[in-house]
C-alpha cells in the first residue's frame, strides 16, 4: 500500500473555501486595503457623524522619525454628502510613552443635521435638517500617568457655519425655526475653546467590556471670537461600571451620562454646541438627535447574556431628559425605552449590533450599528 | 503481514464499515509487529499551509473525515499501537522508569546561561514571543506568562509535555527557564514584521514591547517557556483526518489512528482543550537514511487551567466553541439559563488558572471543536489509552508537576492533586466502558492468568465471574473450532481443557466480565495465543470483535 501510494504522491490542494480563508489569514487583505503606514481606504471616517449615511474615507498615513511621530491625513464622505478633510500630527510615545503632543487640523460638512426643536416638548413633526460646517485647529497634549489614567487638554481655534439643510424629506431649518426658536442660527461666529479632561478606564476590554469601568470627564470653555453673544461653557461626565457574574457570561452594565452647558452672563448656548439625547446609544426609543437643549442626562443599563463565544444578548433599558436648567435633570418626566439586542462579537470588540427598543418613545425602533452600545 | 496490511488500507479507503471479514491467514510470522513499517521516502513532501478558521468551519460545520468509526486500522495483532513516526510505546512499557517520565523529551536543562541573540520576534498576535539563539548556538522559542497570571502558561505547558512525551507522543523539549534583559541582543540583520506585516528592522524596543506584555518577576528578570526548536524541515500541520497526500508513509487515515482517537483521553485528563491541527506539526527528519515526516503535538500553552495568554474559560472541556442546542435555550430563556459549567467554582491560584476536577466528567468532556479522531474513538481506544494513563503513579504526577517549578507550593500541591483525582475519573469512565481484562497469558502447563484493568487501577470491585470459551484456531483460514461449553471462573485464571492445547499451534480464549453495575464488561475480548516449543506467547487480541 504504502508503494503504491508512492507511485501516485500528490501534492496538497486545498479546497476553494481554504483557499480563500488561507489567503484572507495570510494576506490580509484588509491590512493592505487600510496599512497602518500608507495609503489607505476604510470603512467610515474619524468621529463619522450619527446619521451621515455609509461612508469611506482614504488618505495617507505614516510613522515618521523612527515611530516617535506619526502623520495623518484623511479625507471621508458619506453618500448623504457629510465629508471630512482632516490633518493630523503628533508624538505619541514622549517621556517614555508618558506624554502626547498633537496638532490637528479639520474641516467638516454636515449637510444634513437633524433638529427637532429645544426642550422636551419638542415635535416629531417638526423634525428639519441643517448644515453645520466647522472649521478646526487644535493643539493637545495628554499625560498618560497610571494605567489607565489620563489627563489632558487642548486648546483650538474653530469656525462654525450653519445654514439650510439639504435632506429633502425634511424641511429646511429656516422654515420652520428662527433664532429665538434655535438660538446661534442667523449667525454663528468663530470661537476659540480650550478644555481639559481626565479618564480612568478600567474596563476589561474597552472594546466589548464585560468587568471594570469607564469613568470620564470633560470641562471645556468657549469663547465667541466674533459677536460677543456666544461665551459658554461645558461640563460632560460619563460613567460606566460593568457588573460580572457567572465568569462574564452574564453582565449588568450601567452607564450614566450628564451633559450640562452654562452660558455666561448675558449670552447663550448656541443650539448646534448644545447636547441631545436620542439614538442608539443614549435613548433607543426615538431617533438620533431627537432630544436637544442645555443639560441632558442619559442613564442606560443592560442585562447582558452570552448565547455562545460569538453572540451576546441584550435586554436594555434606557433613560433621558432634556432640561434647560441643570436643577431640572431629576428624575420626573424621564423619556423611557425598553428593548432587546444583538450583539455578534469577539472577546474584545463588537462587530455587529442590532438592537430593537420595544416600549418607550416612539418605538418600535431598529438600530443596526458596526459597534458596542458602550 | 503484507497483504494484511494492503487490505486493511483498502478497507480503510473504501469505507472500513462494510465489516467485511477477509479469509486467509490472521497471524503472519512478524505478529505482533512493534514497529510500523514506514518504508518509503518522504522527501518529495512539501510544506503544507493550513488556515486556523477553515478547520474551525469544517469540523464544526462539514464533518470533516470518515466519521464511521470502525476499528483503528493501525493496531497492531495485539491491539496495542505500534512505534511509528506518529507514535512510541514508553508509559507501561517494561524499560519505562519514573525518571524517565518526569525527565520528558529534555536532553539538556535548556538554553544555557550566558548571552541570548534574537533572531526572530513577533509582538503581535494573541501570544508575543521571540526565537533566540543561546550560547551554544541552538535555538529556542520563548514564550512568556500573561502579566496576570505568572507561571501559568509556562507552567501547564512544561507539565503537559512531559505528559505527552510518556504516553508516548512526539513533543517538543520545553523548559521553564529566565530570562534577563540584559542578556538579550539582537542578531545583525534581524527583522520584525511591522503593523503592516513588511519587515523592518528589529530595535531593542521591540524587545521591551514584548516584554511589556509579560509577566516579570520581582527582580526584574523573566520567566519564560522555552522550546526548543525541533529537528528536520517544518511542513505544516497535520489534521486528524485523512492523510497527506505527498507522503507514501501515511496510509492510515488519521481519524481511525488508535494513538490520535485515544489521545481524547489524556485532552480529557489534561484539559487539552486546543487540542487540534493547529497545535501539531510534521517535519521532515532523516532516519535509518530514509527522509520521513515525524509528527508532532505542540503548543501545550492551553492545557490545565491556561488559556495561553488569561485563566483557561470556564467554557473548555465543558463545550465546544458552537453548539446549537445550549445556545438556543439560553437565547430564549434571556439567560436565565446558566449552563452548569458556569458555576463551577475554582480555586483562587493565579498560577494554576481555571483547572479542576470536581465538575470534570470525562465521557462528557470536548475540545474546542469536534475533532474527527475523537468523534471517532471507540471504547477499545478509549481503553488503550486509560490503560497507559493507568500506569501513571501519584509519585509520577507529583514529579511532572514538580517540573514545572511553581514558585508557591500549594499551586504546585492543587496541581498535582487535581491530576490525581481526574486520573481517578478518567480511569473509571473508561477503563469500565468495555471489558477491562489484560495481561493474559498461557503457561505450558495451560493455566491461563490474565489482568483486570479496572480492578488493578482500583476503579472498580472485582468482577463476580468470568466466562470463557475456548477455540482451536485454524491460522490459514482464519477460522475458530469451538471446543467444550463455557467455563466460568470466579478469578481470573483458568485451566485451558487439555484436549485444547494438544496438537494445537493457534488457540483462542473468548472471554466475558460478569459485574452487577459494569454491563460493557460482558462485551467479549478474544486472546489467541501461538505455541512456541513448550509455551505459548500472545500472538492476538480483539477487544469488541
Amino acid at each position: 500500500m504504502r508503494a503504491a501510494k508512492a507511485g501516485n504522491l500528490q501534492t496538497y490542494e486545498p479546497g476553494r473555501l481554504e483557499k480563500l480563508l488561507l489567503y484572507i489569514e495570510r494576506e490580509d487583505p484588509q491590512r493592505k486595503i487600510a496599512p497602518w503606514n500608507g495609503f489607505y481606504l476604510d470603512y467610515g471616517y474619524t468621529d463619522k457623524p450619527l446619521g451621515s449615511g455609509i461612508g469611506f474615507s482614504g488618505g495617507y498615513r505614516h510613522d515618521l522619525f523612527e515611530r516617535r511621530a506619526r502623520v495623518v491625513f484623511e479625507t471621508g464622505a458619506t453618500w448623504r454628502r457629510y465629508s471630512l478633510v482632516r490633518a493630523d500630527f503628533s508624538l505619541p510615545s514622549l517621556a517614555r510613552d508618558h506624554l502626547e503632543l498633537g496638532v490637528e487640523a479639520t474641516d467638516r460638512h454636515n449637510p444634513e443635521e437633524d433638529f427637532y426643536g429645544l426642550g422636551s416638548t419638542s415635535l416629531q413633526g417638526n423634525r428639519v435638517s441643517f448644515l453645520f460646517d466647522r472649521r478646526e485647529v487644535q493643539g493637545r497634549a495628554v499625560v498618560k500617568l497610571i494605567d489607565g489614567l489620563r489627563i489632558g487638554g487642548r486648546m483650538a481655534w474653530l469656525g462654525t457655519d450653519v445654514g439650510g439643510g439639504s435632506d429633502s424629506r425634511y424641511p429646511s431649518i429656516e422654515q420652520v425655526f428662527t433664532d429665538a426658536d434655535a438660538p446661534g442660527l442667523d449667525e454663528q461666529p468663530n470661537y476659540s475653546y480650550g478644555d481639559l479632561f481626565a479618564e480612568f478606564d478600567r474596563r476589561d476590554e474597552p472594546g466589548n467590556a464585560r468587568a471594570g469601568g469607564y469613568y470620564g470627564v470633560l470641562w471645556r470653555r468657549y469663547r465667541d471670537l466674533d459677536l460677543g453673544r456666544y461665551n459658554f461653557g461645558t461640563i460632560e461626565a460619563d460613567l460606566q461600571h460593568f457588573f460580572p457574574i457567572f465568569d462574564k457570561k452574564r453582565v449588568f452594565a450601567v452607564r450614566g451620562r450628564v451633559f450640562s452647558t452654562d452660558a455666561d452672563d448675558g449670552q447663550v448656548v448656541p443650539f448646534y454646541f448644545r447636547p441631545t439625547l436620542g439614538g442608539n446609544d443614549t435613548l433607543r426609543s426615538v431617533r438620533d438627535f431627537r432630544f436637544r437643549d442645555t443639560n441632558v442626562l442619559a442613564i442606560n443599563a443592560e442585562y447582558r447574556w452570552e448565547a455562545f463565544s460569538g453572540l451576546d444578548m441584550a435586554l436594555f433599558a434606557d433613560l433621558g431628559k432634556v432640561a434647560p436648567r441643570f436643577a431640572d435633570l431629576d428624575s420626573t418626566d424621564l423619556e423611557r425605552a425598553y428593548g432587546i439586542g444583538l450583539r455578534f462579537n469577539t472577546y474584545k470588540a463588537v462587530l455587529l449590533r442590532l438592537d430593537v427598543s420595544l416600549v418607550g418613545g416612539e418605538s418600535p425602533r431598529y438600530f443596526i450599528k458596526f459597534d458596542k452600545a458602550f | 503481514m503484507r497483504t494484511r496490511r494492503v487490505l486493511a488500507a483498502v478497507a480503510v479507503t473504501f469505507a472500513l464499515a462494510t465489516g467485511a471479514r477477509t479469509a486467509g491467514p490472521k497471524f503472519f510470522g512478524d505478529d505482533p509487529i512493534p514497529r510500523d513499517p514506514e518504508t518509503q521516502d518522504a522527501s518529495r513532501a512539501q510544506p503544507i499551509d493550513s488556515s486556523e478558521q477553515f478547520d474551525f468551519i469544517e469540523n464544526s460545520f462539514l464533518k470533516a473525515g470518515d466519521r464511521t468509526a470502525p476499528h483503528a486500522v493501525n493496531v497492531n495483532t495485539i491491539d496495542e499501537v505500534p512505534d511509528s513516526s506518529w507514535f512510541t510505546n514508553r508509559a507501561g512499557t517494561p524499560d519505562w522508569t519514573l525518571a524517565d517520565t518526569v525527565k520528558g523529551p529534555d536532553s539538556e536543562n535548556g538554553p544555557a546561561e550566558g548571552a541570548w541573540t534574537v533572531v526572530a520576534a513577533k509582538t503581535e498576535g494573541i501570544t508575543p514571543g521571540m526565537t533566540i539563539r543561546d550560547a551554544t548556538g541552538a535555538k529556542y522559542f520563548l514564550k512568556f506568562d500573561p502579566p496576570s497570571n505568572p507561571e501559568m502558561a509556562s507552567g501547564a505547558e512544561v507539565i503537559a509535555t512531559k505528559f505527552f512525551h510518556a504516553f508516548g507522543y512526539h513533543v517538543p523539549e520545553n523548559y521553564v527557564a529566565t530570562l534577563r534583559r540584559e542578556s538579550l541582543g539582537i542578531a545583525a540583520g534581524t527583522t520584525i514584521a511591522d503593523e503592516d506585516r513588511r519587515p523592518r528592522r528589529m530595535e531593542a524596543r521591540d524587545i521591551d514591547a514584548i516584554l511589556e506584555k509579560a509577566a516579570r518577576r520581582p527582580d526584574g528578570t523573566y520567566r519564560v517557556l522555552a522550546s526548543r526548536e525541533l529537528p528536520g524541515r517544518p511542513l505544516g500541520h497535520f489534521r486528524y483526518y485523512g492523510t497527506r497526500p505527498d507522503d507514501a508513509n501515511d496510509i492510515y487515515p488519521h481519524e481511525h489512528r488508535r494513538e490520535l482517537r485515544g489521545m481524547l483521553v489524556f485532552a480529557a485528563w489534561l484539559n487539552h482543550d486546543d487540542s487540534r491541527s493547529i497545535n501539531t506539526l510534521d517535519t521532515l527528519i532523516t532516519q535509518d537514511n530514509r527522509a520521513i515526516l515525524r509528527h508532532h503535538l505542540i503548543d501545550f500553552g492551553s492545557t490545565l487551567g491556561s488559556g495561553s495568554t488569561r485563566a483557561q474559560s470556564t467554557r473548555a472541556g465543558n463545550e465546544f466553541l458552537w453548539e446549537s442546542r445550549p445556545t438556543l435555550i439560553t437565547m430564549l430563556t434571556l439567560g436565565f439559563y446558566v449552563r452548569p459549567w458556569v458555576k463551577v467554582r475554582y480555586p483562587d491560584y493565579p498560577a494554576v488558572g481555571r483547572f479542576e476536577a470536581n465538575y470534570f466528567m470525562p465521557q462528557s468532556w470536548k475540545p474546542e471543536y469536534p475533532n474527527p479522531a475523537f468523534v471517532n474513538a471507540r471504547p477499545e481506544d478509549l481503553f488503550w489509552a486509560a490503560r497507559i494513563a493507568s500506569t501513571f503513579t501519584d509519585d509520577a504526577v507529583r514529579g511532572i508537576v514538580a517540573t514545572a517549578r511553581f514558585s508557591d507550593p500549594r499551586a504546585a500541591d492543587y496541581v498535582a492533586e487535581t491530576l490525581i483525582h481526574r486520573r481517578h475519573k478518567v480511569l473509571e469512565a473508561w477503563l469500565n466502558a468495555t471489558n477491562p481484562i489484560d495481561n493474559a497469558r498461557l503457561d505450558g502447563t495451560g493455566r491461563f492468568t490474565f489482568e483486570n484493568a479496572a480492578v488493578r487501577a482500583g476503579v472498580s470491585s472485582p468482577a463476580e465471574r468470568y466466562v470463557i470459551e475456548w477455540s482451536r484456531f485454524d491460522n490459514a483460514t482464519s477460522t475458530h473450532h469451538r471446543l467444550g461449553g463455557e467455563m466460568t471462573v470466579t478469578e481470573p485464571h483458568a485451566q485451558a481443557p487439555a484436549a485444547l492445547l494438544t496438537d494445537a499451534e493457534f488457540v483462542s480464549a473468548r472471554v466475558r466480565a460478569c459485574h452487577p453495575d459494569r454491563p460493557a464488561w460482558s462485551q467479549a475480548v478474544v486472546v489467541y495465543f501461538q505455541r512456541t516449543g513448550a509455551q505459548w506467547r500472545l500472538i492476538g487480541l480483539e477487544r469488541n470483535p
